[in-house]
């Protein structure tokens, strides 16, 4: 993209669990500022890449690189302090602490800044100001969406990876969350997500990576993968 | 009327001690999702501990805050040694094993002082009176203690950084750890925290027993379990609650049903609970 070094390269990625491999050979770049897209069917591999990327699974062969150093095989706990953030696509909330604990937890590694950082996500996503000592078991769909994504900008990231963040999200929702990454991604953190909604995620990313059964298929602009006909048609839906 | 008031005295100083106890080990298996067979051997050792301190020229209570701080690293230590390895392979090996390291634990007890029980040196101490009842000043001391206890737990969990970290890694490890919880430090620490509260509460079992033998805390094991459960496993204030059921059932068992099956009220109380919350009283509400 831009002549500035990526802020995450994934170099000749083996990975997977136990004896079944799956990821074969992936590359990826994010550079600084960027909002990057992964898509494609089931069983592609996109949930295994971001774990491997954040660190809660030792990759088998390749290279992981995170702002020019070398994070492949690190524990999540160290890759986070480096300034990656991870909302997996389940489980992503505490939700048997209170609201403003899920936070301080995300905040964990930088205490002196908690207090300010937790204004800052309250302004970002009021409705977590209002209910902020309620267990996050009681919030709904969309607003444990919300906490999961706070709990993971409290650290201030370069970089934010987010799995299916409109999984199970009412449609009116989907948009709302979109539109949440874009400021989210202005505030300076580049985003790489993970998703189903591959059409509207597409209007949104700078770039995007389809993958198949564990390798790279196609990359390109937002604009390229939803004018390739033959992609539109497998993963987009679309009619001939 | 005055019996009742008199054995709710001594219900409420046995509901502390099982109180103390369940909380411990509710606290150490909302961390590592594992029940410890040998947690009773940690309420044994703080005992024992006491006993030798004691032996050796300390006063009672000194005695015992170094033996319940002595027991919190051996907690660690058994834990590193025994547990830590097998984190990895499921509940079952790790039970079998909490199972071995509690017959050696007590075995080792039992090779060194005897299966004989031992008199814990409680002093004599005349009891308060007020009207018609008299309040032993050991059952005074020991919910006392549980109520601090109990509030110190409380204080550890909400309040400090190191108890919510405790309760993130319990509530979800995965989600900790890329929230950058450093989880296998929080685990040391909840072994240390846990087996501690369990040598305390072996302290206070042993002033209610007067007597103590290296079979103590595997016979008490039972009740606690009885409490935890029926608290819902893993939530520290329903241990709680379940430990005023079961403490409050089995002295009131024993004072007007029958003297002799003072554990078996707990069991009794425990299956006709789960029997209609089987998920315990706590469960689902948090």
């Amino acid at each position: 993209m831009s002549g500035k070094p990526p802020v995450l390269q994934v170099t000749g990625l083996d990975a997977g669990y136990g004896d079944l491999q799956v990821l074969h050979d992936v590359n990826l770049e994010v550079y600084p500022g960027e909002r990057v897209l992964i898509f494609g069917p089931n069983g592609a591999g996109k949930s295994t890449l971001m774990k491997a990327v954040s660190g809660l699974i030792h990759p088998w062969e390749g290279a992981v690189t995170f702002n020019g150093r070398a994070i492949t095989g690190m524990p999540p706990e160290k890759i986070v302090s480096l300034g990656m953030s991870y909302v997996p696509q389940l489980d992503n909330v505490f939700a048997n602490l209170t609201i403003a604990e899920n936070l301080e937890i995300g905040g964990v590694l930088d205490r002196r800044r908690t207090a300010q950082r937790m204004q800052e996500m309250f302004e970002l996503f009021p409705v977590l100001g209002e209910r902020r000592k309620r267990m996050a078991h009681t919030l709904s769909g969309g607003e444990r969406q919300m906490l999961a994504m706070a709990r993971a900008l409290m650290l201030k990231p370069a970089l934010l990876l987010l799995d299916e963040p409109s999984a199970g999200l009412a449609p009116m929702l989907v948009a709302d969350t979109f539109r949440r990454i874009v400021a989210i991604n202005e505030t300076g953190t580049a985003i790489l997500m993970v998703e189903q909604n591959a059409k509207q995620a597409l209007e949104i990313a700078h770039r995007g990576y389809v993958f198949e059964t564990g390798r790279n298929r196609f990359e390109g602009t937002g604009a390229e993968i939803l004018g390739n006909k033959e992609l539109g048609k497998l993963y987009l839906g679309e009619e001939e | 009327m005055t019996e009742f008031l008199q054995t709710s005295i001594f219900a409420l100083a046995t509901a502390g001690v099982i109180a103390v106890s369940a909380v411990g080990l509710t606290l150490s298996y909302g961390v590592t999702r594992f029940i410890n067979f040998a947690y009773g051997e940690f309420l044994t050792m703080g005992a024992f501990f006491t006993l030798i301190l004691a032996g050796a020229g300390l006063p009672l209570v000194p005695a015992a805050i170094v033996a319940v701080l002595l027991v919190g690293l051996a907690g660690v230590l058994i834990a590193r040694i025994f547990y830590d390895p097998l984190m990895s392979r499921g509940p079952f090996p790790l039970l079998i094993t909490s199972v071995g390291v509690a017959f050696i634990l007590q075995n080792l007890l039992r090779m060194f002082y005897g299966s004989d029980p031992k008199r814990f040196p409680v002093p004599l101490m005349r009891p308060w009176h007020i009207g018609n009842l008299f309040f032993p000043k050991a059952q005074v001391g020991i919910l006392l203690v549980s109520l601090g206890t109990m509030l110190a737990v409380h204080l550890l969990l909400r309040r400090t950084m190191v108890g919510k970290m405790m309760r993130a890694a319990s509530d979800n490890e995965m989600l900790a750890r890329v929230s950058g919880v450093d989880t296998r430090r929080i685990i040391n620490i909840t072994w240390f925290i846990s087996s501690l509260i369990a040598g305390l509460g072996g302290v206070l079992l042993a002033i209610t027993q007067v007597a103590i033998q290296p079979a103590m805390g595997w016979s008490f094991l039972l009740v606690i379990f009885a409490a935890t459960l029926l608290g819902g496993i893993g939530r520290p204030y329903g241990a709680m609650l379940g430990a005023i059921i079961i403490g409050v059932g089995m002295e009131f068992g024993t004072a007007y049903i029958a003297a002799n099956y003072t554990y078996a009220f707990a069991f009794a109380i425990l299956v006709v609970v789960l029997l209609f919350r089987p998920q315990g009283i706590m469960g689902g509400i948090t």
